[in-house]
């Protein structure tokens, strides 16, 4: 163990755990850690075992239940006073153990290198993704292998997925970038600075690095500049995509070096000979409410009703039977808005609070288009059948992050950038007694707007 | 460290550490939990633990259970009550499929006006296979005609003389009812079921057009086909009108409108138009349609030329967007448009002209069905709210409900109840006639006149009725006196007087030989029926008695008060034995178990409580939720007007059946498995009397008024204070939600045990899942190729998956790996199936053949030739034979062939024939002699394997796909279009259950074979595991 790489605040912190001297804002700070940072959790849990090591050799004696069972190791100096009986073997034994624990603990946690040299961890994944190391060594990870901890990415990493996989990763600064299917991205040397992005698709949330620096992706046909934006690239064999959802960011073309600047909810498409035209797309809100109080607005399926608000509610709407594709189904929905109902994000959560009467149930279907085609329609749905059921004929207010929906059907065959929702719809079987909704709302959690969560109503019926 | 002083950041390693260590602590927290449930505990601590919990037990005494409560579910020996004991689906979750069985308010399907504007008929769905055909005359409301039609209705239309009515019945034949009496006439013709019905405007001849794509005109008056046309495609039938005898024309969803001449026995095709495919029809007059563009305005549209006519305007503005429901009507000859704009209007044209425009409030917004007679006179309108509303064009103010009637009112309050077989409901028709309705038809099947009422005088107010056990009826009176309305011909109806207050509660012995009688003071009268006379009258109770019941073996009988005691009485003297008085609430609501050893009690403030009637003690409680058991969190709105339309006169104020709040109801299983309470707030809520837990509650959207558990056990009817009566199928405890796929799980399997689940998607994922924990355990990619199709060997270690082309792709489900990607076929492949010892695979493709592969070469060793696509195959038990059904090049509406091949050979074996469509399934039974199969249209078929022979069929009204057989093949499991499963028996093909999966569409069905599990896999990426019955 190399106490010299702990941060200070560790080292205080694991040594006041040592002498069981921890204060509240200590022991406060200390679960954070354990909740938060994997590589403290390893440092901590090495260090406990040492700990324990020593308050076994301190504290058994011929007495005790532990010296028992023979396990006290060869006896240091200061422990004179203890029994010297006890057998060369079984202590050798015993020494074997522990360092075979701490062995098996260390492969368990599985550190690569230690945290300072890593840029950041890959925390989730679907499928298989494929990690090439700058020695030539290369692992393949599967969604199971991050169940116990992230991933410690190491500079010059080349992070593939494969047709059917996706990958998160997140930097040290915060900065989280979901890597598509068929992507590749390389951290480069200086992985905070520049990365490359020969092909495939990424979604960026960057955060605002220092003055002076900035973050770079590099694809084939550009450089993307970002100074702490969100982003979205998307790297094909004849172009490169570039949609900007926060922020703004400046591209240079490879080709001629040619320049360009996307702001907040503008795209640019980049060939290698081609002007670079900057195409505006309708970015909603981020935020986005309808509460039925005044009725059922305009255009949406669903009637208003009255019928055992929740508190502090004047209206709700409840679901009506409704036809299409020759199926039936109990639906609330909104219209098409063209320009979208609101932003999606990383971090946006859909709030509703709602009432289902049992066996009823439902699910939430958001249609979205992508920046450069108004038309094409993704259809993704959100399915969470046992919440609905869980409290029969009660209003209940729920918080679903949206990125719990998942892409159903099919979409546009040629890769394309967006995610702009225009519609959203909740169905449910056309022979129940259907559901009721009193309010929808969308905000984000990460943003400084979050504070203003959605007034969430009283569950207890008027 | 201060062991007592546990910090957060040391719980959180502890929990870390304990979880790593013991792994087995954290399984085991489920029994934990189970067994706590049976411990007493503080409601607060329940609620704020876990706001979805289900509310505490109170168990207060050791429960000695009844042999029928055991839970091998073997029948109980010596009682007869008791010895049908059904396969075990699950713990006693009624909240499967919802049929309607009795239902006066809503689910209109048909709506005709007659063309003389006398009737209106009506069709309704009864018991999910059946159709209600209800003719009534529009001047008086009341239905002169009805006919129950088994097979349901899928068309209906009135005869141009308004003397017959013409039907599509479910069993495909085309069906003639004569409205004077006189047999119906039933014509076969269709393969498929019929889209749509018309007669000629000189009504001697018929047409039907069926989803077979085959036009039919019929002789009306000689019941014979006169001529019939088709062009073997396939297509839907959408409309079909005669515009003349001798021309008429059909509308298919592909867009066209085929005109056909028609010479008496000849049928021509003569030209077709194609509609704009963004016209939407509404509305036709046989020469125009009526409809909407995506704008949703009118437009109007020549159906000889498909091209648009002028929109008429009114006041110079073109009619746009007055079409947002899509919902109008044309009458036949005066070609009056009626369409429901917006909000609750109905606009009236007369000729189709705005400008003759008259306006009609119907105070309805959710209007779906609309017709008028000829001249466009008189209208009806059916909405889901308000009812069936007429009104005659030429008076204003003509406007009126005829569905429901006004007596709806008293129905409310006098509940109808259930006969003691469960076969009829019998409820107050009007104040003066009691009627018996049939469960399994919805038809009237009797009607008694009460006694005053025969003798010419006003009757007394009912206030509370029974169904007796001889098929008599008792009718409680607000006067205290009990009529007794029999089908004795010989007796006449007669009042028994038992009270100087209203009579609030009625009883009747199983032998018929005492009624038991309480009243508004809390006095019991016993009535000798043998006699029709009060032997004796006692008043041990000082409120209200709310209800009584007797035993099953005649020992006991028991009456529930407001003052908050439960009284049980010696039949054989007539005295009270015991009071209960360990209530807190008035007892609303009392039943004798069938071994009548326990009585339930239901109390006004939600609580249910179960007793020993032999001890008098309190063997177990619990209190429902507030939201199931209190009107105010959900139906207030119903309730209340409720409320506000009843005003009950002062004989009647104390009535039994007014309660607001609480259980009303209670109803045991004949095995004593389940208990069932309803609620005044529209709730049932079963309890699992093995385990002693509340299962998943269901709402009915009225108060319950009687529950009873159908003879099987399979389904539980509810009647509500509205006089509906809904069939609730039995389902299985809730499924394990696996979650893991982005888009549809097209392949869902699981390992013979159970265990393991595997699942492939669009996604191209195919992942491994531990079922019993629901988690994933491997998710492999396949190279970015959807999974469309695919098998699992039965031990769950080898798979094979095919995609949307010719390839079959090997997994190793050992090493986590696929192993190889394989070409042979030259189309998609459909099917998979291994051979039980996972030696063997077979494919069946588009190619027309069935492969034979080797799994551990991946090698091809045979090709059987099927002469068609194969859709679906399987290996019999003994791999020996492989079963397999084709699809006809036009489509799954033609029959197809299901056959037998020998695996060794390649030689066909058997021909199952008899099914009309392409068959998507088939199951063999364990010992592989016999084979179950079922089709796209509803029909399922037993075959006996080796001789081809059909043993047994039965037919669904909904398509069938996905056929596996559980629990020791004693139950067949169907997957029913689009979104549901038919669990029946293996041998009778009766229905034990029938569950409605939270989906749009299951995608695919597999059960454990070996185990009691079933999977689908769903268009929305999830994927559920049902367990069935007690593991």
């Amino acid at each position: 163990m190399n106490h010299s790489v702990w941060p200070e605040e560790w080292s205080t912190l694991l040594h006041a755990v040592a002498e069981e001297s921890l204060t509240d804002e200590q022991e406060r700070r200390l679960a954070d850690l354990l909740r938060s940072n994997v590589a403290f959790r390893h440092e901590y849990i090495l260090h406990c075992q040492l700990i324990t090591l020593l308050t076994w050799q301190l504290t058994a004696t011929p007495g005790d239940p532990a010296s028992r069972i023979e396990i006290l190791p060869e006896t240091p100096p200061l422990l004179t006073g203890l029994s010297r009986h006890r057998s060369l073997r079984s202590r050798k034994l015993w020494i074997a153990g522990v360092l075979a624990m701490i062995v098996i603990g260390i492969v368990w946690l599985r550190p690569p290198r230690s945290e300072s040299t890593s840029p950041g961890d890959i925390t989730e994944i679907v499928g298989e993704v494929t990690v090439a190391r700058a020695d030539g060594s290369s692992i393949r990870l599967r969604a199971e292998e991050l169940t116990q901890q992230p991933w410690m990415l190491q500079p010059d990493d080349q992070i593939e997925t494969e047709r059917d996989s996706w990958a998160k990763l997140l930097f040290r600064d915060k900065t989280a970038i979901h890597l598509f299917p068929n992507t590749r991205l390389s951290l480069g040397a200086e992985p905070s600075l520049k990365l490359t992005v020969p092909e495939g698709q990424v979604q960026a949330r960057v955060t605002p690095q220092p003055s002076g620096e900035s973050i770079t992706f590099v694809s084939p046909h550009a450089e993307i500049r970002v100074l702490g934006t969100e982003l979205e690239i998307l790297s094909l064999a004849g172009r490169t995509d570039v949609a900007v959802s926060e922020g703004k960011v400046r591209v240079t073309r490879n080709s001629d070096g040619q320049t360009s600047e996307v702001a907040t909810a503008q795209f640019l498409s980049i060939t290698d000979s081609g002007d670079l035209a900057v195409l505006e797309w309708p970015q909603p809100a981020d935020e986005w409410s309808v509460d039925f109080d005044a009725g059922l607005p305009v255009g949406w399926s669903g009637r208003a009703s009255r019928d055992g608000l929740p508190n502090n509610s004047r209206g709700a709407a409840q679901s009506v039977l409704v036809s299409q594709e020759r199926r039936l189904s109990m639906e609330i929905g909104s219209p098409t808005h063209p320009d979208g109902l609101f932003a999606w994000h990383d971090d946006s959560v859909l709030h509703i609070t709602f009432r289902v009467q049992p066996p009823g149930w439902f699910h939430i279907y958001l249609y979205a288009r992508p920046y450069a085609d108004s038309q094409t329609s993704l259809t993704y749905c959100c399915v969470k059948p046992d919440l609905w059921q869980s409290l029969p004929g009660e209003w209940r207010t729920v918080s679903i992050p949206c990125s719990e929906f998942r892409r159903i059907g099919s979409g546009p065959t040629e890769p394309m950038l967006g995610r702009i929702p225009n519609r959203i719809v909740f169905s449910g079987p056309s022979d129940s007694a259907g559901f009721a909704l009193d309010r929808i709302s969308v905000n984000r959690t990460g943003s400084t707007t979050s504070a203003n969560a959605p007034q969430t109503k009283s569950t207890s019926a008027r | 460290m201060n062991m007592k002083q546990i910090r957060p950041w040391q719980s959180i390693l502890f929990a870390a550490a304990l979880a790593s260590v013991f792994p087995s602590c954290i399984r085991s927290a489920p029994e934990n939990v189970s067994t706590e449930a049976a411990t007493p505990t503080k409601p607060s601590e329940s609620i704020a633990t876990d706001v979805g919990a289900t509310p505490p037990i109170h168990p207060t005494n050791k429960i000695d259970r009844p042999e029928s409560a055991s839970v091998s579910g073997d029948p109980l020996p010596g009682n007869p009550e008791l010895e049908t004991v059904p396969l075990v689906i699950g713990s006693g979750n009624f909240n499967g499929h919802r049929d309607p069985v009795v239902i006066r308010f809503a689910g209109l399907r048909f709506l005709r006006v007659s063309p003389n504007g006398q009737y209106a008929a009506t069709v309704r769905q009864v018991n999910r296979t059946g159709a209600l055909l209800q003719v009534r005359e529009i001047s008086s409301g009341q239905v002169q005609h009805e006919y129950y039609e088994p097979s349901g209705m899928t068309a209906m239309e009135f005869d141009p003389t308004s003397q017959s009515i013409a039907y599509g019945a479910g069993d495909h034949s085309v069906v003639l009812q004569s409205l004077d009496g006189t047999p119906a006439s039933r014509w076969p013709g269709h393969r498929l079921s019929i889209g749509d019905i018309a007669f000629s405007p000189d009504g001697k001849w018929l047409a039907s057009f069926g989803h077979d794509n085959r036009l039919l005109v019929w002789d009306a008056a000689h019941a014979t086909m006169a001529a019939e046309a088709s062009d073997s495609t396939t297509r839907f039938a959408l409309q079909v009108r005669f515009v003349t005898p001798e021309r008429l024309w059909t509308r298919s969803p592909d867009g066209f409108v085929r005109w056909y001449d028609f010479t008496g026995d000849r049928l021509s095709l003569s030209q077709e138009v194609k509609l704009p495919d963004d016209f939407v029809v509404a509305a036709t007059d046989g020469e125009k349609f009526y409809g909407m563009s995506p704008s949703r305005s009118l437009r109007i549209l020549d159906a000889f030329t498909g091209r648009d006519l002028p929109v008429p305007q009114t006041d110079g503005v073109v009619t746009e967007r007055i079409l947002p429901r899509g919902v109008s009507a044309v009458s036949s000859r005066s070609r009056d448009l009626a369409i429901f704009t917006s909000g609750t209007q109905l606009s009236l044209w007369a000729g189709g002209d705005p400008r003759q425009s008259q306006s009609w409030e119907l105070g309805a917004s959710d209007v779906s069905l609309m017709d008028s007679d000829q001249d466009g006179r008189v209208w009806a309108a059916y909405s889901g709210s308000e009812g069936l509303l007429v009104f005659d064009r030429e008076r204003p103010d003509s406007m009126r409900r005829i569905e429901p009637e006004s007596r709806i009112v008293l129905d409310r309050i006098i509940s109808p109840r259930f006969s003691p077989d469960g076969a009829t409901v019998v409820s107050l028709h009007d104040a003066n006639t009691v009627a018996v309705l049939e469960i399994a038809t919805g038809l009237t099947r009797r009607q008694f006149s009460r006694p005053a009422a025969i003798a010419g005088a006003a009757p007394a107010i009912a206030t509370v009725l029974l169904a007796g056990h001889q098929n008599e009826v008792f009718c409680g009176t607000g006067a205290g006196g009990v009529e007794i309305l029999s089908d004795d011909s010989h007796a006449s109806p007669l009042t028994v007087s038992v009270s100087n207050s209203a009579v609030t509660a009625l009883a009747t012995s199983s032998d018929g030989e005492y009624l038991v009688a309480g009243d508004a003071s809390g006095s019991t009268a016993w009535v000798e029926l043998r006699t029709s006379t009060r032997v004796k009258s006692m008043r041990e109770q000082n409120a209200k008695i709310t209800a009584a019941d007797i035993s099953p073996n005649r020992r006991l009988a028991a009456t529930a008060s407001e003052d908050r005691t439960v009284v049980l009485w010696n039949v054989a003297t007539q005295s009270p034995t015991l009071t209960l008085r360990d209530f807190t609430h008035a007892v609303q609501a009392l039943k004798f178990s069938p071994a009548s050893d326990w009585l339930a009690c239901g109390d006004e403030d939600g609580t249910v409580s179960v007793w020993s009637v032999e001890s008098g003690q309190q063997v177990w409680s619990t209190t429902l939720r507030e939201s199931i058991s209190h009107p105010r969190a959900s139906g207030a709105e119903l309730l209340e007007n409720l409320t506000a339309t009843f005003k009950p006169e002062a004989d009647a104020r104390d009535s039994g059946n007014e309660s607001k709040t609480g259980i009303v109801s209670i109803a045991f299983s004949r095995d004593q498995r389940v208990l069932a309470v309803g609620t005044a707030s529209g709730y049932t809520q079963t309890i699992d009397l093995v385990h002693w837990t509340l299962l998943a509650p269901v709402f009915q959207q009225a108060p319950v008024s009687d529950l009873t558990f159908a003879a099987d056990a399979a389904s539980l009817l509810v009647a509500t204070t509205s006089g509906d009566v809904a069939r609730w199928w039995r389902a299985p405890d809730p499924p394990v939600s696996l979650a893991g796929h982005q888009g549809s799980v097209r392949f869902a399997v699981l390992d013979s045990s159970g265990q393991r689940g595997v699942t492939g998607g669009v996604d191209g994922q195919l992942i491994i899942w531990n079922v019993d924990q629901g988690t994933l355990v491997q998710s492999l990619g396949n190279e970015g190729e959807a999974i469309t199709t695919g098998a699992l060997a039965p031990d769950g270690r080898r798979a094979v998956s095919g995609s949307y082309g010719s390839g079959v792709v090997f997994w190793d489900l050992v090493e986590m790996k696929r192993i190889s990607k394989r070409y042979g076929h030259k189309g998609r492949v459909w099917s998979f199936s291994f051979s039980p010892d996972g030696n063997l695979v077979a494919s069946g493709c588009d190619d027309q053949t069935v492969k034979l592969w080797d799994f551990a070469t991946q090698k091809i060793l045979r090709t059987i030739d099927q002469g068609a696509s194969v859709r679906f195959l399987r290996f019999s038990p003994d791999a020996k034979q492989i079963v397999t059904c084709t699809i006809d090049p036009r489509g799954w509406q033609f029959p197809a062939q299901m056959r037998l091949w020998e695996t060794a050979t390649g030689k066909l074996l058997v021909e199952y024939k008899g099914h009309q469509v392409a068959v998507n399934a088939a199951v063999f039974s364990a010992d592989g002699h016999e084979l179950t199969s079922c089709d796209a249209d509803g029909r399922v078929c037993r075959w006996k394997v080796l001789t081809g022979n059909r043993i047994d069929q039965s037919v669904r009204p909904s398509g069938l796909s996905h056929a596996g057989l559980i629990r020791d093949g004693r139950c067949l499991v169907m997957r029913r279009f689009n979104n549901g499963l038919f669990i029946d028996t293996a041998d009778s093909l009766a229905r034990l259950s029938e569950v409605d999966v939270p989906t749009l569409a299951i995608s695919d069905m597999n059960v454990a074979s070996a185990g009691n599990r079933i999977i689908v896999g769903t268009e929305e990426g999830v994927a559920y595991v049902w367990s069935i019955g007690h593991e």
